[in-house]
């Protein structure tokens, strides 16, 4: 008798756990599928670059692998940032206030792109300080060294906050999980660890879309040959400005829908 | 009398497929200077028609205008001159009770900040909690306080409460009832609150509408609603 009634309170507390809190979220469901998936490709074709180095007689780069890692930390921390800061008003129940204000959703936006570049340039501090006290890497000459390519990918890390910012408002937070990932999500076909060359098709065809696969590959060149080219970097400028352009409109759209279902009573 | 509010033939369902309709043929007016009560059972509507007062919902048809203008084409304007409270929301947690009315008073272009936060907090009796004290550490009451502090810092023309004596103990209604009162009927605020309370209505506000499934059912001077709508 006993056992069955603790086989009951196991059953509820299992069912909330994993059938009720995500049958209706569409967010966490995703998020069952979106780490194995991550890792595995990462981690699959990194392993294929190193092997792909160690065949050609090529030496694995530690400066590139550290600067690859340096310069995702900006869209990661950029787009993180963005989303993280409407979140935390959001489960304080304070997001609304700023709403009602006379501002507008844009000055809002504006406001989270610049407060997410402040907040970055004081993890930048203390990225410069370990990677040259651990791994005496000077990561300040490094950023000199491809300035234009961080600021390409500072303008990527805005539009994917942006891109997140849209999906918070058109849900009232109930996309809170993959707003705060989509970085990760599109990692795999970045080609930040590996070059585009060895992916396979669909995430090749994918990464010609990304204009961070650019800057990476770009960065590739410049760091093995010293030499890149200017026309890739000049094409994710260009490809930025297109996805920025439609975020902006995406934004609206989403603020639109929000408020025609009635999202915002109750963040 | 000056016409602040004016809404016609508002209509608001959610959902797509089969949509739930919230909020059908509603039209009234509110003037200036009056104490408006808007009530009704839960989940008559009130909350969703006081955001749609305040622009973030959006009707599926009807017009609505304040101080003349068409509310979704004079955001900015219209709400520079209004504020909203309700105890179900917060401000920011993490943060003392100051550093949030500063950054309202901030985004509200409020000249006189200190003296106009000052004169809020002895209002609400949260002087001795402003400075020291993050808002996670505050009681429900407190909270409730805190965010009706909000509504009050940029001196609007037209507060809409959403069951703003809802959390609140005896003596902080009292005072906050006072104020409310005396910014009514001296300062000649006009005044918006929900109540599922007929007792918070009939206390404070002159007219009212009478909310049922949706649908006004009653709208008029506080002291004709008929008893059975109270029964």
């Amino acid at each position: 008798m006993l056992l069955k009634i603790y086989l009951i309170k196991l059953k509820a507390l299992i069912l909330h756990q994993v059938y009720y809190s995500t049958k209706n979220n569409i967010s966490r469901l995703a998020e069952l599928f979106i780490w194995p998936l991550y890792e595995l490709s990462i981690w699959g074709f990194f392993s294929l670059q190193f092997k792909n180095m160690t065949s050609s007689g090529l030496v694995f780069s530690f400066q590139f692998f550290l600067g690859a890692l340096f310069l995702w930390s900006f869209i990661r921390r950029l787009q993180e940032d963005i989303c993280s800061s409407v979140l935390v008003d959001i489960n304080s129940r304070n997001f609304k206030n700023f709403l009602i204000t006379p501002i507008t959703i844009f000055d809002l936006s504006f406001s989270l792109l610049i407060s997410s570049l402040l907040k970055y340039l004081f993890s930048f501090l203390m990225i410069f300080l370990v990677t040259l006290l651990l791994f005496k890497f000077n990561i300040f000459i490094f950023l000199i060294k491809v300035f234009p390519f961080a600021v390409s990918l500072i303008i990527f890390g805005w539009v994917l906050g942006i891109f997140g910012l849209s999906l918070i408002f058109a849900t009232g937070g109930r996309m809170m999980v993959i707003s705060g990932i989509i970085s990760l999500i599109i990692q795999p076909f970045s080609c930040v660890f590996y070059a585009r060359e060895i992916l396979p098709g669909i995430f090749k065809t994918i990464s010609y879309f990304l204009p961070i696969s650019y800057v990476f590959e770009s960065l590739r060149d410049l760091i093995s040959n010293n030499y890149f080219s200017r026309g890739d970097l000049l094409f994710s400028f260009l490809l930025n400005f297109i996805y920025a352009f439609l975020v902006i409109l995406f934004l609206r759209w989403m603020y639109f829908l929000g408020r025609k279902r009635g999202k915002f009573i109750e963040i | 009398m000056n016409k602040l509010i004016s809404v016609k033939n508002l209509r608001k369902s959610f959902g797509f497929f089969k949509p739930n309709l919230v909020l059908e043929d509603i039209n009234f007016d509110v003037y200036a200077g009056d104490s408006f009560g808007i009530s009704g059972a839960n989940g008559a509507g009130k909350t969703v028609l006081l955001h749609i007062l305040l622009g973030i919902v959006l009707p599926d048809s009807g017009e609505i205008k304040i101080f003349g203008k068409d509310l979704f084409k004079n955001l900015k304007f219209i709400r520079s001159k209004i504020n909203y409270a309700s105890p179900y929301d917060s401000l920011f947690q993490q943060a003392t009770l100051m550093d949030n009315l500063t950054t309202f008073a901030n985004l509200y272009g409020i000249d006189d900040k200190k003296r106009k936060i000052e004169e809020i907090l002895s209002i609400l009796n949260l002087k001795d909690h402003a400075t020291n004290q993050l808002l996670e550490s505050f009681s429900d009451g407190m909270r409730a306080k805190a965010i009706l502090s909000k509504a009050l810092i940029n001196d609007a023309e037209i507060l809409l409460l959403d069951e703003p004596f809802a959390s609140l103990d005896f003596q902080s209604k009292k005072s906050f009832s006072e104020y409310l009162l005396y910014s009514n009927k001296k300062e000649k605020k006009t005044i918006i609150i929900t109540s599922h309370n007929f007792e918070d209505i009939k206390n404070f506000c002159n007219r009212m509408i009478f909310l049922d499934k949706g649908k006004i059912i009653f709208e008029g001077k506080v002291e004709d609603i008929p008893k059975k709508l109270l029964s």
